[in-house]
C-alpha cells in the first residue's frame, strides 16, 4: 500500500488513481470523507510559501501606554487567568485620552487634560513620584585617592 | 442546545433505515457547539513563536507580529479545527481506527490518558521508522489506521512523512515554526502551551466519543427495528447488553 509517489498529488487523488486502476479493489474507509469534506488548500508537498512578513500589529494607544508608564510607573496587580478584568488606571488614563485627542491636537495638552481628569476622579498621581525621589540614593563622588592612580604611587595608600 | 441533540439523534437514528446520508450534512455531528473561538482565546491558541523562528509556510495563518513575537489568526483556526473535527467524527462513527501520535515529553501522559478515554490508539514513545510502510514486517497483525492525529509536529515529521507515503489522511497541529505541507487537514495554534494542549485533546475524544455514542444508538434502533415483530423489546436489549 505504501506509495513512493507521496510528493505528486494528495492523498485522495492518489487513492483515486488506485481504485481507477484496479491496483486496490476496495475504498478505503475514509475515502468518501475526505472526498466529501477536502482540505481547503489541498495537500502539496512543495507548497510556496506567501511572500513577504507578517504585518506589524501597532495599534494608536500602544505610544499613550508607553509614556504612561515612563511618567508614573504605577504598578497594579492583574489577574492574567481571568479574561474579563476591570480596567486598569492605565486603561481608564486611554479612555480620557482617547476624548481629549479629538478636541485637542496636541498630545501633550491631551495627556495633561486626562491626567487632570483622572485626579478629578481620585486617583493620586504625586505620591510615587515623591516616594521615589526621597528613596533615591545619592551617587558618592570619586575619593581623591582613586582620581590620581597610577603605576607610580601604587604603594602610597 | 437539548433540542438541537434530540432532533439530530432522531434524524440519525433513523438514517440507516430510511437511507440518509450523514455525509450530506455540513455538521452531522454537531461539531460546532464544542467550542467557540473565545475558548480557543482562553487556552491561548493564539499565541506563536518569537518571529525569528517562523516558518514562512505559515504566513496564512498568522494574523500579525505583535512586538516580537506572532499571533495566529483564530478565525483561520477556526475554519480548520471545524473541519478536522467533523472529519474525525465521520471516521469514529464508521468504525475506523483513529491514532494520536505525540512524542513530546511533556505530554505524553495527556495524549495517552485522551486516547484511552475515547477507546482509541496512540504512539507517545519514540516514532519507529517504518512502522506504517513496512507494517507487515514490523507489526504481528498489519491493520494500518485511517487517521492520524499529531499533536507535536516538529517531534514528528518523519512520521507525517510515511503516513503521506501510507496513504492516511492526517491532522495535524502546526504552531508558527512548523511545516504543513504534508499534512492533510493542518490547524494552525499553539502546540507548547499545556492549556491549549488540553483543549485540542478534549475536544478530539469528545468528538470521537459522541460519535461513537451515535453510532452505538443507529446500531441499536435498527436491531431493535428488526426484531419487533418476534421477540418483546425488552428481551432485545438484555440480549444487547449481554
Amino acid at each position: 500500500m505504501a506509495s513512493r509517489n507521496f510528493k505528486v498529488g494528495t492523498v485522495y487523488t492518489r487513492v483515486l488513481g488506485l481504485l481507477k486502476s484496479g491496483a486496490i479493489k476496495q475504498k478505503p474507509l475514509w475515502f468518501d470523507i475526505v472526498e466529501t469534506f477536502p482540505p481547503i488548500l489541498p495537500t502539496m508537498h512543495n507548497r510556496a510559501p506567501v511572500p513577504g512578513r507578517a504585518r506589524k500589529l501597532q495599534y494608536w494607544e500602544d505610544e499613550v501606554r508607553e509614556k504612561f508608564y515612563k511618567e508614573f510607573k504605577f504598578i497594579e496587580p492583574v489577574n492574567l487567568y481571568e479574561t474579563d478584568n476591570k480596567p486598569t488606571i492605565c486603561d481608564r488614563f486611554i479612555m480620557h485620552y482617547e476624548q481629549f485627542s479629538q478636541e485637542e491636537t496636541d498630545g501633550d495638552v491631551a495627556f495633561a487634560k486626562s491626567k487632570e481628569a483622572l485626579e478629578q476622579e481620585g486617583v493620586t498621581f504625586s505620591r510615587i513620584k515623591e516616594k521615589e525621589e526621597k528613596e533615591a540614593v545619592p551617587v558618592k563622588e570619586n575619593t581623591a585617592s582613586e582620581d590620581n592612580a597610577s603605576i607610580e604611587n601604587i604603594f602610597q595608600l | 442546545m437539548i433540542s438541537v441533540h434530540i432532533l439530530i439523534y432522531f434524524f440519525s437514528s433513523i438514517s440507516i433505515v430510511i437511507g440518509i446520508n450523514p455525509l450530506a450534512h455540513k455538521d452531522f455531528f454537531d461539531v460546532r457547539q464544542l467550542y467557540s473561538i473565545k475558548s480557543l482565546f482562553d487556552a491561548g491558541v493564539h499565541l506563536g513563536h518569537k518571529t525569528g523562528v517562523w516558518n514562512p509556510l505559515m504566513k496564512q495563518y498568522i494574523y500579525g507580529d505583535r512586538h516580537g513575537n506572532h499571533i495566529i489568526d483564530l478565525n483561520e483556526t477556526d475554519r480548520h479545527l471545524f473541519l478536522a473535527l467533523n472529519v474525525t467524527s465521520h471516521i469514529a462513527y464508521r468504525k475506523g481506527v483513529i491514532l494520536f501520535v505525540c512524542c513530546r515529553p511533556q505530554f505524553q501522559h495527556l495524549v495517552q490518558k485522551t486516547a484511552r478515554e475515547c477507546q482509541e490508539f496512540f504512539v507517545i514513545q519514540r516514532w519507529r521508522g517504518g512502522i506504517l510502510t513496512n507494517a507487515h514486517k514490523l507489526l504481528p497483525v498489519p491493520r494500518l489506521p485511517d487517521l492520524i492525529i499529531f499533536l507535536s509536529v516538529p517531534y514528528n515529521m518523519d512520521a507525517i512523512r510515511e503516513s503521506a507515503q501510507a496513504n492516511i489522511p492526517s491532522i495535524g497541529i502546526v504552531d508558527t515554526d512548523c511545516n504543513p505541507n504534508l499534512i492533510t487537514y493542518p490547524i494552525a495554534g499553539n502546540d507548547d502551551s499545556l492549556s491549549s494542549l488540553e483543549l485540542y485533546c478534549r475536544l478530539f475524544s469528545t468528538a470521537i466519543l459522541n460519535a461513537k455514542v451515535q453510532r452505538q444508538n443507529d446500531d441499536n434502533y435498527t436491531i431493535d427495528k428488526s426484531n419487533d415483530g418476534e421477540t418483546p423489546r425488552d428481551n432485545s436489549r438484555a440480549e444487547m447488553a449481554s
